[in-house]
């Protein structure tokens, strides 16, 4: 069944009087319960997508669609009684998405009671029940606790028991562990990991790294500037990914077996400036297999937009 | 090269650095990780004396230069900066940023050959920094470190605040720079695949503290410290296989972390049959949450205690020396992880993992 049936969304940003497309147009489908990961560099507009659909954007112009169960989120007036009940977000940053002037417990509770879900009481003990599901030891002396109080790990955990304490149909996790130590992050994913199994929500976790995605997403979508290059099954990308630029992606990142005497795949150059966006595959200018006919839009085929593919 | 002896600094209320001692060759990258506000930068900044240390001595070519003042110095040790962003002056140009320290030091030197070492073409001369994208800013930054031919440069993550695609460009950049000029390298980040892609030895820092030194291979293959175990089944792989058999039971300790969790208990009969048994009688693993920074000056004993799965008293009591146990690869461990101890006992409770794969 699908939750979330994206079409031909765009996103675009004005900057001092220029059009910036961050999105340029994707569609993608998110299945009830199914985990899916969007990969991309900084700039390419997985962020601005997912800002996007949730109405959290300052974009200039947002078009195409997303329907979420029938509802088209693009078209809504209010997605108050959606955004937090039935879609719950992350955010990448820990320190600054908690209100420092409000206590940890009734931060969880604000959603609940915002929603009417529960009356204050039942809305604690949920609150505190939040606590211990995500792993913050002591939960009643955390309940009282201001964010500045907590580790970057903690608030982390905290934002999370926010983000699901409405029991949300999707969660959206914008980069959910950049900023956390590497020892931390494990621990994050394998809790996202197990509360998105007991749940049966979906999940959309957006990240720059590949390791993450290949972690805990069944379907991951590959980004680069403002359009999807290739998506599919995380086992079957990383098995034979069929996109140029998925494929030096993979090969450009260091792994633990690797030794500075084969020098790693560098993809030369740097991302297109989507204020000038170029015709035709926005790769070509890396693409050490561009030929004349990158200068057409290539065809979405084989879930892979590349003109080799087809 | 560079001989470091029980160097420390304290601030206030924490050990920043705490007695760290090590040496590192001509030519050679050591490579330091650990995670944010383990001491690692201080500890860089110590060598190049842009923090002054509370005791210790460092030394460069055999000679003192813990408090020594002297542009010759200067000269010999460079850094290379984290942020890309931050570290240039947006009111120079990049020709300007790279004249800056030939202009101190009075020497003659090309521009554009600089700027041709670290494949910038001459044309970026007349440009403002912001007029580049973040990998060619650090491009930038690592030619202003070389234009005065330094023999020793702090590299203080020099490639955290790039995107995936451009890390591989810096970091070939940098392995090609060293052995052409024959450069020693301090290499520090949290990103644990790169600075094993890229360093000769590896130096785990944990609270002010080194852990574990070792050459970078037998590290990564053979941890011999919990923390550092940890920290190696925590990168997230493209193969899900993890590499070793410690890795292995790290990663099935840390997600069976119920009463019952098989992984737990074999992780702990590393260390002895005896803990082994003090676990399944009962005794609740310890949480492997970070230790907040108020704790850390109050104890006594090993810095890992309160995220370590196989604490005893001994742990509690006594902090441990950085001992040589096998040849070059050093360890802060009471219980290090030893590699035959650990066959025999993994082989009391896990399957061996090809086993587990059919």
């Amino acid at each position: 069944m699908k939750l979330l049936e994206i079409k031909d969304l765009s996103v675009q940003f004005s900057v001092h009087g220029k059009i910036l497309q961050a999105v340029r147009g994707i569609s993608f489908d998110i299945l009830a319960g199914e985990t899916v990961g969007i990969v991309g560099e900084s700039g390419s507009g997985k962020s601005a997508a997912v800002q996007a659909i949730t109405k959290l954007s300052q974009a200039e112009k947002i078009g195409g669609s997303a329907l979420f169960e029938g509802v088209d989120l693009l078209k809504e007036k209010e997605l108050k009684h959606i955004r937090g009940r039935k879609i719950g977000m992350i955010f990448q940053d820990p320190m600054s998405s908690l209100n420092p002037t409000m206590r940890i417990g009734a931060q969880i509770m604000e959603g609940l009671l915002f929603h009417k879900l529960h009356p204050k009481e039942e809305a604690k003990r949920k609150a505190l029940e939040w606590l211990k599901i995500v792993g913050v030891p002591d939960p009643i002396a955390r309940f009282s606790q201001y964010p500045h109080e907590l580790s970057g790990g903690m608030r982390q955990r905290v934002l999370i028991a926010i983000a699901l304490a409405c029991s949300p149909k999707l969660l959206i996790a914008d980069e959910p562990t950049t900023a956390l130590d590497v020892t931390i992050q494990a621990q994050i994913l394998d809790m996202l990991k197990n509360l998105q199994k007991r749940f049966q929500m979906s999940l959309l976790l957006i990240t720059h790294d590949m390791g993450v995605v290949s972690e805990i997403c069944k379907k991951v979508i590959v980004m680069y500037a403002g359009k999807i290059v290739e998506m599919g099954s995380v086992d079957e990308i990383l098995k034979s990914p069929k996109h140029p630029y998925t494929q030096m992606l993979l090969r450009s990142r260091p792994n633990l077996e690797s030794t500075k005497e084969i020098p790693l795949t560098s993809i030369d150059g740097s991302p297109p400036n989507l204020l000038d966006p170029p015709k035709g595959c926005a790769f070509k200018e890396r693409c050490p297999f561009a030929a004349n006919i990158c200068d057409k839009d290539p065809p979405f085929i084989k879930s892979t937009a590349c003109w080799r593919v087809s | 090269m560079i001989r470091v002896e029980h160097l420390s600094k304290n601030y206030p209320l924490t050990k920043a650095v705490d007695n760290v001692s090590f040496t590192i060759q001509k030519g050679e990258t050591l490579g330091l990780v650990g995670e944010s506000g383990c001491g690692k930068t201080t500890l860089g900044r110590m060598l190049l004396r842009l923090i002054l240390p509370s005791s210790g001595r460092i030394f460069f070519e055999g000679e003192e230069i813990t408090f020594a003042k002297s542009k010759k110095l200067c000269r010999d040790l460079q850094m290379i900066f984290q942020d890309p962003y931050a570290s240039l002056n947006p009111r120079m140009t990049a020709g300007s940023i790279v004249e800056e320290p030939l202009k101190i030091h009075k020497i003659n030197r090309n521009i554009d050959e600089l700027l041709a070492l670290v494949g910038l073409p001459p044309s970026a001369k007349g440009r403002y920094p912001h007029e580049f994208s973040g990998g060619q800013r650090q491009r930038i930054g690592i030619a202003r470190a070389l234009a005065l031919n330094p023999k020793f440069i702090v590299c203080d993550e020099p490639i955290s605040a790039l995107d995936i695609s451009i890390q591989a460009q810096i970091l070939n950049l940098l392995v090609r720079l060293q052995k052409e000029l024959g450069l020693s390298l301090l290499f520090i980040s949290h990103d644990l695949s790169a600075v094993k892609y890229i360093s000769e030895r590896i130096a785990v820092m944990y609270q002010g503290q080194f852990v574990e030194v070792g050459p970078s291979n037998t590290l990564c293959k053979t941890p011999l410290h919990p923390y550092t175990n940890l920290l190696l089944s925590s990168v997230p792989t493209l193969n899900k296989k993890p590499q070793s058999l410690p890795l292995a039971i790290e990663r099935a300790a840390r997600r069976n972390p119920g009463p019952s969790g098989p992984g737990q208990a074999s992780y702990l009969s590393i260390c002895s049959k005896e803990l082994a048994a003090r676990y399944r009688s009962g005794e609740s693993p310890s949480s492997q949450e970070g230790v907040l920074q108020s704790e850390r000056t109050s104890l006594s004993g090993c810095p890992f205690y309160n995220r370590c799965l196989r604490k005893t008293d001994l742990c509690k009591q006594k902090r441990p020396d950085l001992k040589e146990i096998e040849p070059n690869h050093f360890t802060a461990c009471h219980f290090p992880l030893k590699l035959s101890v650990k066959r025999e006992l993994e082989s009391y409770f896990l399957p061996p993992p090809e086993l587990e794969e059919k």
